[in-house]
């Protein structure tokens, strides 16, 4: 464990006598500022330290396992937002299972609106019970309340940056945007038995599917690529499941750039769809 | 994203982003498994470990019941074929996986379709495909968990996973109906709920039952499963 504080949530629930083991996993709340005034909006994160060799799973399609769970508990006004997913790394286990998870440390950001009748000079607690399941060679569920104080400021105040901001920061570089509507570096097209996606300038593409997306025939092989070009072969047609849904990570390598890794959302169904989010042709640029 | 009220304590669920939709009620439909044909092509070599040249084929819904003739707890051989005439439920088993303790520690998920099904010519055999050295592997921690878990059908052990990928088992539990015809007639989870100690309210096994001793086709025939990965060997 990275943090002796991190294992008291789990330890302090039960005392450690009644613990069946040591959990893999630590989580706690963490905050990027240390204060927020009435009628903004912070950024929270669940953040989750988790043991060598094991690993929490996303909300990418898994054959087996689920993302962590939590049940907010706020103070009166307050709400959160969906959490983000900073997009996951792909796992093979034996047997070809295909997995999207997370090693060694994961902040999922989450947006938590403070309502303008919080009372300055106060301090709101924001609560969670987590539970998750954590694999290596075995599976363990866990779970944890946790808890968060929030100093509320005066109106006009600035707060300043707590020192777990850089955590959230980092879950920040893995979090997909969408794909800009006028991208001309990424195209996607369809064929009857595959989809093909291409990126001008990638050395590597991986795509992590939602779980809605159309079936892969062999996600293992098609879906983690060298190179711009990925063919992804579909697989046996799922009821409402035919659009190219998920994020597609791009990793380029430049001379004046470095290595550098793009996360874009893409929602593409096959030509009769409505192509959210996908640009059209290949556009004859000038 | 919405947030939803509940008492003065002002419970607030994150919803959509823990989904109902995306694991609460498991997508309903479509193939049986990893139903994928053999890659074909030969893709760039990444010499990543991980990176398989085939991958996972499994059975679909419809298909034959791949035979197999595995050794169960008490050292006796237990082939599909003695079963012939009869109703087959396969559950794909890891006695020390979360979700196995689930269906038959913490609630009794199993033995209560075994004491409902059993005398209507249904027969129950898990099977564990955990490798040597892995969890849930051994005839010894096998047959400790039978009793345990006072389970009135046999543990087939299917140490080399042969049986497991012959069938696309991913997950325990992982269960397969397989109707008089010798066909899948339903393949998938256990039931509509994905947490590590509360049951469904949907069993798909006990629904795929009812429908194939009345003459019907199951329905949903397949749900995808949910669980432990199958501890296969490396």
């Amino acid at each position: 464990m990275a943090s002796s504080l991190a294992l008291s949530a789990a330890a302090a629930a039960g005392g450690a006598s009644l613990l069946p083991a040591k959990p893999h996993v630590s989580a706690k709340i963490i905050g990027e500022f240390t204060s927020a005034v009435p009628g903004s909006t912070v950024t929270l994160a669940l953040d989750f330290t988790i043991e060598k060799k094991w690993h929490i799973y996303s909300t990418s399609r898994n054959d087996n396992g689920f993302p962590p769970k939590a049940v907010w508990e706020l103070p009166a006004g307050f709400t959160v937002d969906a959490i983000q997913w900073p997009t996951p790394v792909r796992h093979v286990d034996p047997g070809d299972l295909l997995n999207h998870v997370y090693f060694d440390h994961v902040s999922l950001p989450v947006l938590l609106h403070v309502p303008s009748s919080a009372q300055p000079g106060s301090t709101s607690t924001i609560k969670a019970k987590l539970s998750w399941l954590v694999c290596d060679t075995s599976c363990v569920g866990e779970d944890a309340e946790v808890e968060f104080k929030l100093a509320i400021a005066k109106p006009g105040d600035s707060p300043s940056k707590s020192s777990d901001a850089k955590q959230i920061d980092e879950a920040r570089t893995r979090l997909p945007h969408e794909l800009a509507k006028d991208s001309k570096d990424i195209s996607i097209s369809w064929t009857a038995t595959a989809v093909e996606v291409s990126v001008t300038d990638a050395s590597r593409l991986i795509f992590h599917p939602d779980e809605d997306c159309v079936p892969f025939a062999a996600p293992i092989k098609d879906a983690d690529v060298e190179g711009k070009k990925m063919t992804i072969k579909l697989g046996d047609p799922e009821e409402g499941h035919t659009a190219l849904a998920g994020v597609l990570e791009i990793h380029r390598v430049s001379a004046k750039a470095g290595k550098s890794a793009e996360f874009v959302r893409i929602h593409s169904a096959p030509a009769a769809g409505p192509a959210k989010a996908e640009p059209a042709k290949p556009s004859k640029s000038p | 994203m919405k947030t939803r009220t509940a008492l003065t304590a002002l419970i607030l669920t994150a919803g959509l982003a823990f989904g109902a939709s995306t694991f609460a009620q498991p997508s309903t439909t479509a193939p049986a498994g990893k139903t994928g044909t053999t890659a074909a092509q030969p893709g760039s070599d990444k010499g990543k470990k991980e990176e398989k040249k085939m991958e996972t084929k499994g059975v679909k819904v419809g298909d034959v019941a791949p035979s197999f003739s595995l050794m169960d707890t008490d050292g006796k051989t237990v082939t599909l074929e003695s079963f012939k005439g009869k109703v087959v439920v396969l559950e794909w088993f890891n006695a020390e996986c979360p979700f196995i303790v689930k269906h038959h520690s913490v609630n009794h998920t199993f033995n209560d379709l075994y004491d409902q099904f059993h005398s209507k010519n249904v027969e129950f055999l898990a099977i564990t495909s955990s490798a040597k050295g892995n969890e849930g592997f051994g005839k010894e921690l096998n047959t400790a968990k039978k009793a345990e878990y006072k389970m009135q059908y046999p543990i087939l052990l299917d140490e080399s996973g042969a049986t497991g990928h012959a069938y696309g088992a991913t997950n325990t539990p992982h269960c397969f109906v397989i109707g008089t015809d010798g066909k899948i007639a339903y393949a998938g989870a256990i039931d509509n709920n994905t947490d590590m100690k509360k049951p469904g309210d949907k069993n798909y096994v006990k629904m795929a039952l009812d429908n194939v001793l009345a003459g019907k086709a199951a329905d949903p025939s397949y749900v995808k499963p949910y669980g432990c990965p199958v501890k296969y060997s490396h």
